[in-house]
């Protein structure tokens, strides 16, 4: 007869397995943060090229075509993709990501609407390499946890 | 469907766990889902080739020879028998709690 503890037991391993698609990655790649920091960086200025330059669409589909590629490349190199409900540790800095994603766009978009599209480039590879970092790190550090927890 | 409402298909702990692992992931590939269930690469093909039968995943394999690849994703029955075989797990959790025994311990 099955008991309670058996149940139990059922449940807390399908809690570990539904967390490993986001708790179970390899290490991710020293050249991410800066990359991306120069994935912004070059976003900020191909969107100066003027509006009637094809060279500002083509900058800017190249930039879409290397982030998809970057994309289908991680899911590859991670083994899954994962969606859905994360565990409560990595949800908090996912949470913080998007807060610091949404304030990361509107301080570089404010400054390529006041300023010059150089001096936002820079800023952008330097705060976006600087965020990127931080949050592998919190996240890292997070994944951390929720194994622990749930070992 | 046995008594309780579990589903003998889901009911083994292997399976149980790719099926958690599923439900939380767009797709996985065989090396994540081997290395997380800790199982070799024929008991895990014999265990994902029954929830195929069962249509609760869809089984995707590219290319031949070295560099193939396969890949697992959840079908919507998949997900709906998933979620109603944890709410069985959880019933008998309270069931239990009441002094009334549950079904069978699964063998696979």
């Amino acid at each position: 007869m099955e008991s309670n503890a058996d149940a139990a037991d059922a449940l807390r391993q399908a809690e570990r397995a539904a967390a490993a698609p986001y708790i179970d990655y390899p290490p991710t790649p020293a050249w991410y943060p800066p990359a991306t920091g120069l994935w912004a960086a070059a976003f900020c200025l191909a969107t100066a090229i003027p509006s009637d330059d094809p060279t500002r669409a083509a900058a800017l589909g190249l930039l879409v075509v290397l982030e998809l590629g970057f994309v289908a490349w991680y899911r590859r190199y991670r083994g899954t993709w994962p969606r859905g409900r994360a565990p409560q540790e990595v949800r908090s800095v996912m949470r913080a990501f998007v807060v610091g994603a949404v304030a990361v766009v509107a301080l570089v978009g404010a400054l390529l609407w006041r300023t010059t599209p150089w001096l936002s480039a820079v800023v952008a590879l330097v705060v976006v390499t600087a965020a990127i970092a931080l949050y592998e790190r919190a996240y890292s550090s997070a994944a951390a946890r929720a194994r622990a927890r749930l070992a | 469907m046995s008594q309780f409402g579990l589903d003998p298909v889901i009911h083994a702990p292997k399976r149980l766990a790719a099926m958690a692992l599923l439900c939380n992931a767009v797709d996985a590939d065989f090396a994540f889902v081997r290395d997380h269930l800790d199982v070799s690469a024929s008991d895990l093909s014999k265990q994902m080739a029954e929830l195929a039968r069962a249509g609760y995943v869809d089984i995707r394999k590219q290319g031949r020879g070295p560099g193939a690849s396969t890949t697992y994703r959840i079908t919507r029955a998949g997900r709906r028998a998933y979620q109603a075989h944890r709410a069985a797990l959880r019933a008998i959790l309270a069931t239990d709690d009441e002094g009334v025994a549950g079904p069978a311990t699964p063998s696979a």
